[in-house]
């Protein structure tokens, strides 16, 4: 159970530290941060039933394309909204979400689609243990982007440039840093990500217009666990995610239906207990 | 003066003369027959509204080369979006502004619900092709004029258990949705199970829509059934599939029922040889079924992919033959009309309605059992029906 909890892990941190980058650094709620990953999904889908492009091998293009829509979705609409009150930022990007979806379904059907990459029911076995090669491989690249994302924050101008918008916008531009470019960058950043873990969705599940909500819920989770901006937290709040989940559907009687309630149940303990997160 | 009124009087009365003839030919056509339809043909479930779209739509060219009554049916159809109080209020349309006299069409059971509760108070013939949820079955339980022609979920029920007894299996663990569909199924299993002598050797739930099964197959595993029975959604179905693959779980059968199945899922090969239950399918091989499939197939350039076409074309061709018997639109005589029913056509189960555990007029009770093998869906049960035999036990990953 450790083993499928660490794993699942994986695709959750890649979902919410895109979103954790959007509140952190730009202080947006994003709840249209599902519906990129379904976008992403659809890519990786169509590249795979259309021309037989691997959604591995997708990824880059996914990723560039809808960095591309989400600087765009960002420059029309966002943007106009950074200084109106939290509700209204809410009730855009809610609109956003909504608009997307409803695109989806109108260009897509709401039907489920499968792109059935030859590896997808494949297992592999590592020191004893036999494990989804799918979802090993989307622990890997989930963990490597992650990682890359801490490094890109932690060692590079731009990157420092994000965590001193993150500190303090107006600081930030009086050191001469392009808040507005800053911010532009962490969105279309933080839809690309999205869009991966979309991707990498392709390659164990099928796709339809409705995926988005269960992952904008499940990052939530994670980056109100980790404590909210906390980019450094995501992983191990993934990793209380996954690994919790994991654990009441094999322990607990009838648990499938139980593992969802559990992250709500953790939102709830951490914003009563320790507001500012677990581990901030 | 006197002249120049005579002319002017002439000339009204000539074009008032002129207009009736032009218009001749829209007076002497005889009125339609209204037929409203309240169908999803957006939101999550719209493809199934969209499928019985065009079902009637073939139904209706049909029907309109030789009208009852020598009069035309018009439909009119109304997007209930899935959504209770869309539905509710587009049946107050179509019977207080539209004035119908028919109404058909029904998918969801909430939405049947909704209308059910309007129709009640404004009783017209409805032939509804919607709802599995005995709730409603109950709410209509003493309505003559409400015939239904989808199977309730007990008969959903009592047709799966037959299946898994005519395989031979002895016993079944059973993996449902934590939702309404999986809660009824659950309720139903035991008593069907025992009725047909099949052991449940362990019940499990999980989220629909959850990515990752394989905690649940782990433990689904140690229960060594002969048959997992998988009550989820389309979504579901893919990590089922490939889930049970990567964990080494392989009964001599997986049996799942969808709604519907994902698009591509024929091509995947983690899927071969898993069984379902539906009331029709493209494969069916009576010869109506096979010449629906292909009008399908020329009037839209694509494949049926659900029940819900044939099933919607069923609904208008046989409220049409009822008018045809009655020779009126009036009520006790469609009703009685449509009681006598007893029509042959694409399901390929012969259609009468008789009474069901609550309603009186019940149309199908039966569904079929399909394996997929090699990305078709081959009727393996009942006999009657099959188009091959089934593959048990089925070679998953072995």
């Amino acid at each position: 159970m450790v083993i499928f909890g660490v794993l699942r892990s994986g695709l959750y941190a890649l979902a919410a530290v895109g979103l954790a980058l959007s509140v952190g650094v730009i202080g947006i709620v994003n709840f249209a941060h599902g519906e990129f990953l379904m976008l992403g999904a659809f890519l990786g889908y169509w590249l795979y039933a259309s021309y037989g492009v691997d959604p591995l091998a997708a990824i880059p293009f996914g990723a560039a394309a809808i960095f591309v829509l989400g600087g765009a979705i960002y420059r029309g609409a966002i943007q106009r909204v950074l200084r109106a009150p939290e509700l209204n930022q809410m009730l855009l990007t809610f609109g956003i979400s909504i608009f997307l979806q409803n695109l989806a379904v109108i260009l897509w059907t709401g039907d489920p689609r499968v792109a059935t990459v030859p590896y997808k029911a494949t297992a592999v076995s590592i020191g004893g243990f036999t494990v989804g090669l799918p979802q090993l491989i989307v622990f890997v690249i989930a963990m490597t982007l992650t990682l890359a994302l801490y490094a890109v924050l932690g060692r590079t101008r731009i990157g420092k440039a994000m965590r001193a918008v993150a500190q303090n916008r107006l600081g930030a531009a009086l050191l001469g840093i392009e808040v507005e470019r800053v911010y532009l960058l962490a969105f279309g950043i933080s839809t690309a990500l999205a869009a991966t873990a979309g991707m990498m969705i392709t390659l164990q599940l099928s796709v339809s217009p409705y995926i988005g909500l269960l992952y904008t819920l499940k990052a939530f989770a994670i980056i109100v666990i980790a404590g909210l901006g906390n980019i450094n937290g995501v992983i191990y709040a993934s990793l209380v995610l996954g690994l919790s989940e994991a654990f009441v559907e094999f322990y607990v009687p009838h648990g499938g239906g139980w593992a969802e309630g559990v992250f709500f149940l953790l939102i709830l303990l951490v914003l009563i207990v320790r507001p500012r997160g677990l581990f901030r | 003066m006197t002249h120049v009124r005579q002319l002017v009087v002439v000339l009204l009365v000539a074009l008032l003369v002129a207009a009736t003839a032009a218009f001749q030919p829209a007076l002497g056509q005889a009125p339609s027959i209204k037929i409203g339809i309240i169908i999803p043909l957006t939101g999550p479930v719209g493809v199934s509204g969209q499928a019985m779209q065009k079902g009637y739509t073939l139904a209706l060219e049909e029907i309109n080369r030789t009208p009852p009554l020598g009069r035309p049916f018009e439909l009119i159809i109304e997007d209930d979006r899935g959504d209770p109080p869309t539905a509710a209020a587009a049946f107050l349309k179509l019977v207080n502004r539209d004035r119908i006299d028919v109404l058909a069409g029904g998918l969801q059971s909430a939405t049947s619900i909704a209308v059910g509760a309007q129709v009640l108070q404004r009783p017209v013939l409805m032939a509804w092709t919607g709802a599995a949820f005995p709730g409603f079955e109950q709410m209509l339980k003493d309505a003559d004029w409400f015939f239904h022609y989808h199977p309730w979920q007990y008969n959903n029920a009592d047709s799966t258990w037959a299946f898994i007894q005519s395989t031979g299996a002895k016993t079944a663990s059973l993996a449902v949705e934590d939702g309404p569909f999986g809660s009824s199924a659950v309720v139903e299993a035991g008593p069907f199970a025992r009725r047909y002598g099949i052991n449940l050797s362990s019940s499990e739930t999980f989220k629909s829509g959850t990515p990752d099964m394989t905690p649940m197959l782990t433990k689904v595993k140690t229960a060594n059934a002969d048959v997992l029975v998988f009550v989820g959604f389309d979504q579901d179905v893919v990590p089922l599939a490939t889930q049970a693959r990567q964990v080494g779980y392989s009964p001599k059968l997986m049996l799942a029922a969808p709604p519907s199945w994902p698009v591509g899922f024929e091509k995947l090969a983690a899927g071969n040889y898993m069984a379902g239950m539906a009331l029709w399918t493209p494969e069916n091989g009576h010869p109506a079924s096979r010449r629906f499939v292909q009008r399908y197939r020329e009037r839209f350039k694509e494949e049926p992919s659900s029940y819900w076409a044939p099933l919607a074309y069923t609904n208008l061709i046989t409220v049409a033959d009822a008018i045809r018997r009655a020779g009126s639109l009036d009520l006790a005589a469609v009703t009685r009309e449509m009681k006598a029913t007893a029509y042959e056509g694409p399901i390929g189960i012969r259609l009468t309605f008789k009474r069901s555990i609550y309603g009186k007029n019940q149309g199908f009770t039966r569904l079929i059992a399909f394996q997929w093998q090699n990305g078709k869906q081959v009727v393996v049960w009942p006999e009657e029906v099959a188009g091959g035999k089934l593959i048990y036990p089925a070679p998953y990953g072995r």
